[in-house]
């Protein structure tokens, strides 16, 4: 197998990965305190377990920013309850898990055993986005390695609990990591969301209790096991707790994962970490988690990574996924490439969301090719707003969302693509072989008969 | 049968600033329509289908405190709710602008063209909330269509507007999951697995649920617009259910059947029988009356025929005493015509038989313990007992079945295996064929042996368990689970789907005290109005005549509605004896195999002819009203008047008056009246008081062991039979002859699934296509024969 790409030299504040490379073997992971926090958590109750994730204030990492000690506290009793690890990382610009997985697995498998172990679960389920079909095998490997310690698949470090975890590869949809459609393709349906509630708590993989957590959420555990739930408190801001992991990506000089604090600001990462952007070019703006979310400007650079601070900038952390702009872009193109995917990986389960999508990606074709009417932006954000909180699931918000900060913050390239008839981006822009300048009609959308 | 009163808890909120107060649990969509006025237009909730999937949006309103719009389909109502639908919140309606926007952005608009147009809830939604133009300037979205996804459904994918109804009903409901989603997001399309015709039983209900003219009957495709239609109000007589059905008709025709949901009979479900089938081309059918002669079946003039026909069972009444002549019926005609052959019958001191074997009429002593279709609904334990799927006997009572099981009942198959409800029963009970009395016995000394707060001791056993088992061919560790589980049941129902005497059935029901229960028994009967024939007198097997009629006792018979050598396990028997007999007077609707061995074949009106009333398994007198005349001219109950007239005696020429005459001295019409038999028929029946049973318990054995090579025969009459069914093409698929053969069997004999394989038995060879099962009995095949072949006689099978 060929070796994981050399990473960064972390700094002193990383706490999930505090070294350079990878700790793949069992071994090497045990040698640096590997599995001290299972030991340490077996020797203390669900309750104690609990309390200390509530302690800790740590907020799941997938997206929503929902404090993982509480939901943990929701998983309603049962003789079989289950937890699952969501890994199905698919949102454009986002590839943290990814990193944790292949540097350090057995700090997700530590913490999927603390977890099986407070909640007394049946089995774990790591449920993983199918092209990662490297990591899957790493993983696998590594459980494999856990096995063999006797870490699970047998009692417990001396108690009578038995951990099960098994791996689950997707099929390669986005909506599966919907945590309500990420279940249904677990329990061997179509990947759909469905309706709240039930929730997960009360009736998830199997139909029985299912706690859900996001992969980093569940690597931070030992973490929290081993600082204890204050100490971790102490970290980051005092509603984001903690360091996090981020997917610098885009136009910057250093992309790549980083580790930081959730005290740090974009401006941190951007320029600190990522050494800023490629000679010769300006920041145009930045997405701050994920491609779904509202872009940020370049004055907004200064704002926080924590939750609540990206929230005020009228945007969303997310998942951490930060995509750079630079001054080159087409902004129309940019939307349009966002809007392409979101349309490609609608269920089409709800009404708003399968139709908006299209619809939106349709007319921004149009506008980009050059054909689009005057009337038609507006149209864009009409539609927009008739997506946005209608749907079923969140993925329609995702489409809408970053199409509608799009040309609200750069309304005027909007206006002149009409006006023009034609992009006016040069031919070197970014997505210029995606979207040819010479286009002069919207691409055939494919029908399945 | 009394439900326990219980007390409802409610909530109350606010919609629309009318405050309601509603049961708690109530789906708030239908609490807004049904307590505060106020209709919120769905497309994909239906709650037959299961659990709301908030799908279509189109629901959406405000509730005060949510940061977001919320599909009301899938909010139940909570104390304090504040709801405020597109009626008053610029919001919500902005919302609902919108969905009904996303929904027309490709439907193609061809209401002029479409079938559904004037009855579509998409037309209806759209005329009311729609708005008046579109914004959408590009292509619409184009499928190759009309796609048809059996020979019965075509599908228009480009009308579809994706609302799941569908599929959740072959998912969730029928269970089959045939119908399937496709593609995702946009491109989304309903298709059928694997592009499999869609073959389930009841298929055609998604015709009806399909809120656009996506699914269509392709038989009613082009054929009607809902201004030039009559609905007539109607009950299927395709068996014994008696589902609530419209007949459209148009022109002197009835083109197409849709369903009158009946909760309690029939939850808006019809099978694919009684929605397609067609007793069709009328002009085949048998249209005067026809008298043998010298080349064979001529037509004759209606006096002289019934002049004669009376004249010779009279002749033979009197020369061969008592029981001289037979009336023999089979279900097919209504309470009224029954009355009018029972009056016949007297006349001539005939013998009758209503159903294939005469220990049916012991059936009706099982009243005490007798169970209503909704009984499974509240089961929390179904038992089906019998050879026969329940399906066949009574098409829509499966979907209650599966329905029942996953709202937590327990259900157990009991039978030799093979059938569609067993993969997902709780248990399954293998025994041999036809042991259906032998394995009630040993669950009956199972349940004695158990004992229990309810269950009666001196209840007659016939054996120990062990013993009984054994006839059964059952393990007895599995009997002793199945009385478990009916001791602990507050609420079983016992589906007995074979024509098994009822004194095991009673002893069982005793022993168990299903008459203190809102459980009980639920016998399904062969012919569609055979409680019917018997309520009015017509009782008797078939059974009992035959040996009559190769003794020479019987010489003249009428089969009223009935063809014996088909319907009969004995058909070689019957077509011997009636070859024999000296007169065989048939009222058929087509020729068949009782026909050609006639003197005298006179018109069998069939439904969508006949007035009258008909009652269903579980005794609900049902109304059927007639949205055609007979092909003869002459109504069946009116020329069986003149036939009496012939014979000097008189009855009813009308069913009103026939219908009076029952009301006013036959318990089984106490009570009610012809022009009261309302659309929805209350089942009008108390439960008798139980009595112990004080016949004692003979246990029919099973079938013995056939000769080596051969195997046991499963051959029971299947839902998709006889006279229309056959007639129609568009069922052809549903009858297609299937073998199943038992895994271990096939290993044996090399046979995979899909092979063709031939099965010789003693009326026939079947050929049909190979399932393999796991759990049918090793020794036993289980085929589709278009009669009843037999169960439990041998067959001889071999690759084709």
């Amino acid at each position: 197998m060929p070796e994981a790409p050399t990473f960064a030299q972390p700094d002193a504040s990383a706490l999930l990965l505090p070294f350079a490379g990878s700790r793949r073997e069992i071994a090497e992971y045990e040698a640096n305190g590997g599995y001290d926090s299972l030991r340490k958590a077996v020797g203390m109750t669900s309750e104690q377990l609990v309390d200390e994730m509530i302690a800790s204030n740590l907020r799941g990492r997938g997206g929503a920013g929902f404090p993982a000690g509480k939901k943990a506290s929701f998983l309603a009793g049962g003789a079989e309850r289950y937890l699952v690890i969501n890994g199905d990382e698919s949102e454009p610009g986002t590839f943290k898990d990814r990193e944790i997985i292949l540097r350090n697995p057995h700090m997700l498998i530590e913490g999927v055993l603390i977890y099986l172990w407070m909640i007394r679960g049946t089995a774990a389920y790591i449920y993983i986005r199918g092209e990662y079909a490297k990591e899957a095998s790493i993983l696998e490997g590594a459980i494999a390695q856990a096995r063999e310690k006797g870490y699970l698949g047998s009692p417990l470090l001396g108690t009578d609990y038995v951990p099960e975890v098994y791996v689950h590869r997707g099929a390669g949809a986005y909506i599966c990591g919907e945590e309500t459609a990420l279940l249904t393709s677990l329990n061997g349906e179509r990947g759909q969301p469905t309706a709240k509630p039930p929730f997960p708590a009360v009736s998830g993989a199997f139909k029985k209790p299912t706690l859900l957590n996001n992969v980093e959420t569940v690597a931070t555990v030992p973490l929290i096991v081993e600082m204890g739930g204050a100490a971790y408190a102490g970290v980051g801001t005092e509603q984001s707790t903690g360091t996090k992991m981020f997917s610098l990506s885009g136009h910057v000089r250093n992309p790549g994962n980083y580790e930081m604090p959730l005290s740090a600001s974009y401006r941190d990462l951007i320029e600190g970490k990522g050494g800023g952007m490629p000679e010769g070019r300006t920041l145009k703006g930045f997405v701050p988690g994920g491609s779904s979310m509202p872009i940020l400007m370049p004055n907004q650079l200064d704002t926080g990574l924590a939750f609540e601070a990206v929230v005020a900038a009228g945007s969303m952390a997310g998942s951490g996924g930060v995509i750079v702009v630079d001054d080159r872009t087409c902004m129309v193109r940019f939307a349009l490439r966002t809007a392409e995917f979101y349309m490609h990986e609608s269920c089409g389960k709800c009404t708003p969301c399968r139709e908006g999508t299209r619809w939106i990606t349709e007319l921004l074709r149009k506008l980009e090719a050059g054909l689009g009417r005057e009337e038609e932006v507006d149209l864009l954000l009409d539609i927009c707003n008739r997506v946005e909180g209608n749907c079923l699931c969140v993925l329609g918000d995702a489409c809408a969302m970053p199409v509608r900060s799009h040309i609200n913050n750069f309304r005027s390239e909007f206006d002149e693509h009409v006006r023009l008839g034609q992009c006016p981006c040069p031919d070197d822009a970014p997505m210029t072989e995606l979207y040819p300048p010479l286009l002069r009609a919207p691409l055939p959308l494919v029908s399945v008969g | 049968m009394s439900t326990t009163e219980q007390t409802v808890d409610t909530v109350t909120l606010h919609v629309d600033g009318r405050e309601i107060t509603v049961p708690k649990g109530t789906a708030l969509v239908v609490a807004a329509a049904e307590h505060a006025g106020v209709e919120i237009p769905i497309f994909c909730y239906e709650p037959r289908l299961g659990p709301p999937i908030g799908a279509c949006r189109m629901c959406l309103v405000e509730i005060e405190g949510a940061p977001k719009l919320q599909a009301a389909c899938t909010l139940t109502c909570n104390d304090g709710m504040v709801v405020k639908t597109a009626e008053t919140s610029a919001q919500a309606k902005e919302a609902q602008d919108g969905v009904l926007e996303f929904i027309l952005l490709n439907h193609p608009l061809d209401c002029p063209v479409c079938d559904k147009g004037g009855e579509c809830p998409l037309q209806d939604l759209t005329f009311r909330y729609g708005p008046g133009n579109s914004r959408m300037t590009l292509p619409k979205r184009t499928y190759e269509k009309p796609l048809p996804i059996s020979p019965s459904i075509v599908l228009d994918r480009e009308r579809c507007i994706l609302c799941y109804r569908c599929t959740r009903f072959s998912g969730d409901v029928a269970e089959d999951a045939e119908l399937v989603a496709r593609e995702r997001g946009a491109q989304s399309v309903i298709a059928t697995f694997n592009e499999q015709p869609y073959s389930n039983a009841f298929s055609g209900n998604v015709t009806e649920l399909c809120p656009v003219g996506a699914l269509l009957p392709t038989a009613y495709r082009f054929k009607a617009r809902p201004w030039e239609i009559v609905n007539v109000p109607t009950v299927c007589t395709g068996c014994a259910t008696g589902c609530n059905t419209w007949s459209t008709l148009r022109e002197g025709k009835v083109e197409r059947i849709l369903s009158r949901n009946h909760p309690d009979v029939d939850e808006g479900w019809l099978c694919d029988k009684g929605r397609f089938a067609r007793y069709e081309p009328r002009d085949e059918r048998i249209s005067t009356p026809l008298v043998r002669g010298l080349t064979g079946l001529e037509p004759g003039e209606w006096d002289d025929v019934l002049r004669t026909t009376a004249q010779r069972l009279r002749h033979f009444s009197s020369v061969d005493g008592a029981g001289g002549v037979a009336i023999v019926t089979g279900g097919a005609l209504t309470n009224e015509e029954a009355l009018a052959w029972k009056a016949i019958a007297d006349s001539l001191a005939a013998r009758t038989a209503s159903a294939p074997i005469a220990a049916a009429a012991d059936w009706d002593r099982l009243d005490a313990y007798a169970a209503p279709l909704a009984a499974i609904d509240l089961a929390d334990a179904v038992v089906v007992i019998g050879d026969q799927e329940p399906t066949d006997r009574a098409g829509t009572i499966d979907l209650r079945i599966r329905k029942a099981r996953r709202s937590g009942a327990r259900l157990t198959i009991v039978g030799p295996g093979g059938t569609a409800l067993e993969p997902d029963a709780q248990q399954f009970l293998r025994t041999l064929p036809a042991a259906g009395s032998a394995m009630l016995a040993a669950l009956t000394a199972a349940v004695v042996e158990a004992g229990g707060a309810n269950v009666r001791s001196d209840a007659k056993t016939a054996g120990t368990v062990e013993a009984l088992a054994a006839d059964a061919g059952a393990d007895v560790a599995q009997v002793r689970e199945l009385a478990g589980t009916l001791v602990a049941a507050a609420r079983p129902v016992l589906v007995v789907t074979d024509h098994v005497a009822a004194t095991e059935i009673e002893a069982l029901a005793w022993a168990l005290g299903l008459d203190q229960t809102e459980g009980g028994v639920l016998p399904l009967p062969v012919g569609a109005n055979e409680r019917g024939e018997r309520a009015v007198g017509l009782v008797g097997g078939w059974d009992e005549i035959l040996p009559a009629l190769e003794a020479g006792e019987v010489q003249a018979i009428v089969l009223v509605g009935c063809d014996p050598v088909v319907e009969s396990t004995e058909g070689e028997r019957w077509q011997m004896a009636l070859a024999q007999t000296e007169v065989v007077v048939s009222v058929a609707a087509f020729t068949n195999g009782v026909t050609s061995q006639s003197q005298v074949v006179l018109p069998l009106d069939v439904e969508h002819e006949r007035d009258g009333s008909v009652i269903n398994l579980e005794g609900r007198v049902q109304r059927v009203r007639p949205s055609l005349a007979p092909v003869s001219g002459v109504p069946l109950i009116e020329w069986t008047s003149r036939l009496a007239g012939f014979l000097e005696i008189s009855t009813h020429a009308t069913s009103a008056k026939a219908f009076n005459a029952l009301a006013a001295d036959n318990p089984a019409f106490a009570g009610l009246a012809w022009g009261e038999l309302g659309d929805r028929a209350p089942l009008n029946r108390t439960r008798p008081a139980a009595t112990a049973p004080t016949a004692g318990v003979t246990v029919a054995a099973p079938a013995s062991a056939p000769a080596d090579g051969a195997f046991r025969l499963i051959a029971p009459r299947p839902l998709f039979s006889g006279a229309a069914v056959e007639r129609t093409a568009s069922l052809a698929h549903q009858r297609a002859p299937i073998v199943v053969v038992a895994h271990a069997d096939a290993e044996r004999l090399g046979i995979k699934r899909g092979d063709d394989v031939a099965v010789r038995h003693a009326v026939g060879e079947h050929v049909g296509t190979a399932r393999i099962s796991r759990r049918l009995l090793p020794g036993s095949v289980r085929i589709n024969w278009r009669g009843a072949a037999g169960t439990g006689s041998t067959a001889v099978m071999g690759a084709q």
